[in-house]
C-alpha cells in the first residue's frame, strides 16, 4: 500500500491536494492517461469490464486518454511482461505510479479514486 | 469485485533489515503471504484446473481449461473477423483478422468505436445494419477504411448476442476488397468489348461462334442470337485458309474485305483476328474484330478524285495560257483580213466563220480557266446583271438546241459587294447544272434578277433583314429525286452519270454564297424541274460603270507610239499588226530586256507599252516597274494568258494602267488604247 502514501500524507490538506491533483494532471505527460485492459475474449465481466473503462474514460479523461485493451487469449506475449494472474485487469501505466485494477471495473467511485480522478474518501483509508 | 493493488506493493522482493527482529504478527503475515504466492503462482502458473468461488449461492466452480476452448479458438482462426460490438458501436472484441484487415493494432480496434471505422459514405448504411440485427440476423455491404487510406469493402453478418445481460451483436466480417475489384474489373472489361464500336465475335477452338458484342448487328444487321453457333466458314469460306496461315505465321491476321450486310448492302471492313490462348498456352477460342470503314474508304475515294480534280485544274490553267497564246494571233489576224475583204463575198464570210469558231474558243479556254479558283477573293462593288449575261454569253458555244434561255432582270440595284470572279463561278455552275439537267429532253432555262427587301430575315436561309439581289436559275429538266435532295449541297455528291460531274458544283456554290453573306436554296420535283435561289446581300451604293471612257463620241485616238514586248513571235507580230492597223505606231521588241534598253536611251519617244506578263528572264510586271521608275507617267498595259493574274491587286499597285486577257480581239485593243491614253487627257 506504499503507493498510497504520498496522498496520505495530505490527508489534512484536501483543498491543497485537490490543487496538486489538478497541477500534475496539467503537467509532464501533458495529463494523458495510458491504460491497459487484459481481458479473456468475450467472456462477460470482460465485456462488463471494457463497458466500464470505456464509460469512465469518455466521461472523466475524454480526448486526453489511450486505451489499448488486449485480449489475452489472442495477444498472450502482451500479458506475459505484465505478471497477470487473473483477468479482466485494468493496468494505469500513466501518469505514475503503476497502478493496477481487478475484476469488472463496475466499482466506479473506486476506480476514480484509484485513477486519481477523485479525492480519497476522508474516512477510509 | 474490485481490488486495487499495488505492485509496488508486492513484498516478493523485498529487503529487510539484516538483523532485524520478526515479530510473532509479522512472522504470522510473512507465512500467509507465502503461502498467498504460492496460491498465485500455481494459477499463474496452470497447476490447477478450476477455481472454487464462494458467492451468494454457494460455492462454483470455475474451469480454467474451459468447454468453450474449441469455439473459442474457431472465431480466433478462421479467415473471416469476428466482432463483438455494443449497439452504440463500441468493440468489445475483436479477433486478428478484423485488425489486420483495417491495418490496425487488435489491442487499438478493442474498444474502439464501429462507426468511427467505417468510410464516411457508408456510415448510414451501417447504422441500419446494426438497427436492424437487434431483432434479427441482417447482413450488408459496408466500406471501412483502412489505415493506410485505403478502402475495406466487407460484407457484414450481424446477429444479437447477449452477453450476461448486455445487448450486444456478433458480427462476421468478409473482406470483398479483392473480389470486388475482380468484379468490377471484369464488369469493366465486359463493358469494354460490349460497348465497343468495333464488332467483336468470340469463337471458341473449333471455330464456332460463342459471344457476339451489339456493334456486331449494327454492323452485319445480323442479331447476336443469329450469329451465336455459327461457324467461321459460313461467313467468309474462302477466308479460313488465309486467316489461320495468317494465324500460324504471325499469331494474328488483318485484313480488308467487303461484306454483304443482312439487308444486302455492301460494307467494307478492317477485320482483325487474333487467338485467346489459355493459362497453359493451348488456344481456347478465337477473337475476331472488325471496324466498318464504309464511310472512311468512300471518303479516300473522294479525296483521291479531289486531287485529281485540283490536278486538273493546275493543268487547265497551263493548258489556257497556251490556247490563248495561239488564240491571239488567228482571231486578230482573222480581224484584220476581215477590214480588208468586202462583206459579201466569199472571202468575207470564210473568214468570219474563223472569227466566229476562234471567239467559241476563247469562250471554252474561259471556261477551261473556272477550274483555277483564286485563293484570296477580293470584294468589290459587282453589278450582277452584266455578270450574268456574260456568263450565259460564255455557255452559249456548248448549249444544246433544246435548250431555250430566258433572262429576266428586274433589278434597279443590281451591285452586291463581292469577287467577281467567284461570283462568275457560282453562276456558271448553277447554269451548268440547269444546262445538263435538260441535256436529254431540252427545256426552258429561267434566269431572273430581282431586288428583294426581307423585314424579317430569313432564318432558313441564314439571313438577317436588309435589302437583297435575288437570283433565281430554274429548269425543266429532270429534277433530283426527293431522297438525295438533302445532299444535294455536300461535296462530291452528285446525281449526274459517272465521267459527267465532279460532284462539287453546288457544294462551291454553297460556299461562295456563304463567303458572300448570303443564303441558297434548292426545290426540286423529279421530272419536272429544279429552281435554285441565291440571295445576296444588295450593295449600299452602285458599282462604278466599268466604262471609264472620256473620249467624245466618233472621236478616235490615233497616232501614237506603241511599244509592244512578247516573247513570241507571231503574238508580237500580230499585236503590231494590230497596232498598225488602228493607226498608231508599233516598236515590237522581243525581250524584256531589249524594251528596256531601247525605252531608257529614248523614254519620251513612247507613249504607251503593251507589256506580255509571262516573259522568261523578266516578267511584264517586273517590266512595268522598271519602265515606270525611268518614266513614272508612263502608262503600261498587262496582256496575260492567266486569268489568276488579271485579278491580283499587285499589279495595279505596280502602276498598271490596265491588265487584259489574251486573246485581244481587235475591238478589244482599240477600247483599251483609248481608254488608257484618254485618262490623262481627261484630267489636263
Amino acid at each position: 500500500m506504499k503507493a498510497r502514501s504520498p496522498l496520505k500524507g495530505k490527508k489534512r490538506k484536501p483543498a491543497f491536494r485537490t490543487e496538486a491533483f489538478e497541477r500534475a494532471l496539467r503537467s509532464g505527460t501533458g495529463g494523458t492517461y495510458v491504460l491497459k485492459l487484459f481481458v479473456t475474449g468475450t467472456t462477460p465481466r470482460s465485456v462488463t469490464a471494457i463497458a466500464n473503462i470505456k464509460r469512465i474514460c469518455e466521461e472523466h479523461l475524454k480526448g486526453r486518454y489511450r486505451l489499448e485493451i488486449v485480449d489475452i487469449y489472442q495477444q498472450p506475449e502482451l500479458a506475459a511482461k505484465e505478471q497477470l494472474v487473473v483477468a479482466p485487469t485494468l493496468i494505469r501505466k500513466l501518469p505514475p505510479p503503476l497502478r493496477t485494477f481487478i475484476g469488472d471495473l463496475s466499482q466506479t467511485e473506486k476506480i476514480l479514486v484509484g485513477l486519481d480522478l477523485r479525492p480519497k474518501p476522508e474516512k477510509r483509508g | 469485485m474490485t481490488v486495487a493493488t499495488s505492485k509496488a506493493g508486492q513484498p516478493a522482493g523485498g529487503k529487510r533489515p539484516v538483523g532485524a527482529k520478526k515479530s510473532p504478527e509479522t512472522e504470522r503475515l510473512e507465512r500467509r503471504l507465502r503461502e498467498t504466492e504460492a496460491c498465485l503462482d500455481a494459477i499463474r502458473t496452470g497447476e490447477v484446473d478450476a477455481l472454487v468461488i464462494h458467492g451468494p449461492r454457494g460455492e462454483q466452480i470455475y474451469t480454467l481449461k474451459d468447454a468453450d476452448r474449441p469455439y473459442r479458438l474457431i472465431i480466433e482462426k478462421m479467415r473471416e473477423g469476428a466482432v463483438t460490438v455494443r449497439p452504440d458501436g463500441l468493440i468489445l472484441y475483436s479477433n486478428r483478422q478484423f485488425a489486420a484487415m483495417l491495418g490496425i493494432p487488435l489491442e487499438e480496434v478493442m474498444g474502439a468505436d464501429l462507426f468511427g471505422l467505417a468510410a464516411p459514405e457508408s456510415l448510414e448504411g451501417l447504422k441500419t445494419l446494426v438497427e436492424q440485427s437487434q431483432v434479427a440476423v441482417a447482413s450488408g455491404d459496408v466500406e471501412f477504411r483502412r489505415r493506410s487510406g485505403g478502402p475495406l469493402l466487407a460484407y457484414l453478418s450481424m446477429a444479437p448476442l447477449a452477453i450476461d445481460g448486455i445487448q450486444t451483436l456478433s458480427v462476421v466480417v468478409t473482406d470483398m476488397t479483392e473480389e470486388r475489384r475482380t468484379q468490377d474489373e471484369r464488369a469493366r472489361l465486359a463493358a469494354i468489348v460490349s460497348q465497343s464500336l468495333d464488332g467483336v465475335l468470340v469463337l471458341d477452338s473449333g471455330g464456332k461462334i460463342v459471344y457476339a458484342n451489339p456493334s456486331c448487328r449494327k454492323i452485319s444487321g445480323y442479331a447476336a442470337s443469329e450469329l451465336v453457333g455459327l461457324g467461321m466458314e459460313t461467313f467468309d469460306a474462302e477466308l479460313v485458309s488465309p486467316v489461320f496461315a495468317g494465324l500460324e505465321k504471325d499469331g494474328f491476321w488483318k485484313g480488308r474485305v467487303a461484306r454483304a450486310r443482312k439487308d444486302g448492302t455492301v460494307v467494307e471492313l478492317d477485320v482483325s483476328v487474333s487467338p485467346l490462348r489459355a493459362t497453359e498456352g493451348t488456344i481456347s477460342n478465337y477473337i475476331i474484330q472488325f471496324r466498318d470503314v464504309t464511310h472512311a474508304v468512300d471518303m479516300e475515294k473522294k479525296i483521291r478524285q479531289m486531287e485529281r480534280t485540283e490536278a486538273l485544274g493546275r493543268l487547265a490553267g497551263g493548258v489556257a495560257h497556251d490556247l490563248n497564246n495561239i488564240l491571239m494571233p488567228i482571231m486578230v489576224n482573222t480581224e484584220l483580213l476581215l477590214e480588208d475583204t468586202e462583206p459579201g463575198t466569199q472571202q468575207h464570210a470564210l473568214l468570219r466563220n474563223i472569227h466566229e469558231a476562234a471567239l467559241r474558243q476563247k469562250a471554252l479556254v474561259s471556261r477551261i480557266l473556272s477550274f483555277t479558283r483564286k485563293a484570296n477573293p477580293s470584294f468589290l462593288p459587282v453589278r450582277m446583271g452584266p455578270l450574268v449575261d456574260e456568263a450565259l454569253k460564255l455557255l452559249e458555244p456548248s448549249l444544246p438546241a433544246s435548250v431555250t434561255i430566258r433572262c429576266v432582270a428586274n433589278s434597279a440595284g443590281d451591285t452586291v459587294i463581292g469577287d467577281a470572279t467567284e461570283l462568275h463561278e457560282l453562276v456558271t455552275n448553277l447554269f451548268t447544272n440547269a444546262i445538263d439537267a435538260m441535256q436529254a429532253n431540252g427545256g426552258v432555262l429561267d434566269v431572273s434578277l430581282t431586288d428583294v427587301l426581307l423585314g424579317e430575315g430569313d432564318p432558313a436561309l441564314g439571313l438577317g433583314p436588309g435589302p437583297y439581289m435575288k437570283l433565281t436559275v430554274r429548269d425543266t429538266g429532270c429534277g433530283i429525286p426527293a431522297h438525295v435532295l438533302d445532299k444535294i449541297f455536300d461535296p462530291f455528291f452528285t446525281t449526274k452519270q459517272t465521267g459527267k460531274g465532279t460532284g462539287i458544283g453546288l457544294s462551291i456554290v454553297r460556299g461562295i454564297v456563304k463567303s458572300h453573306g448570303g443564303g441558297v436554296s434548292l426545290v426540286s420535283r423529279e421530272g419536272q424541274g429544279t429552281e435554285v435561289t441565291v440571295c445576296l446581300p444588295a450593295a449600299r451604293a452602285a458599282a462604278p460603270e466599268v466604262k471609264p471612257r472620256t473620249l467624245a463620241k466618233g472621236e478616235v485616238v490615233r497616232g501614237r507610239s506603241v511599244l509592244i514586248v512578247d516573247d513570241e513571235d507571231m503574238v508580237l507580230d500580230t499585236l503590231r499588226r494590230a497596232v498598225l492597223s488602228l493607226g498608231h505606231r508599233p516598236t515590237a521588241v522581243k525581250s524584256a530586256a531589249g524594251a528596256l534598253a531601247l525605252f531608257r536611251s529614248e523614254p519620251l519617244d513612247f507613249d504607251l507599252a503593251l507589256v506580255d506578263q509571262t516573259m522568261p528572264h523578266m516578267n511584264g510586271l517586273e517590266l512595268a516597274a522598271e519602265l515606270k521608275r525611268t518614266r513614272p507617267d508612263f502608262p503600261v498595259i498587262l496582256v496575260t494568258g492567266y486569268s489568276k493574274v488579271v485579278n491580283d491587286p499587285t499589279l495595279r499597285q505596280a502602276g498598271v494602267a490596265e491588265v487584259v486577257m489574251k486573246p485581244l480581239s481587235l475591238k478589244d485593243l482599240a477600247a483599251v488604247i483609248d481608254r488608257v491614253l484618254a485618262v490623262p487627257d481627261q484630267e489636263v
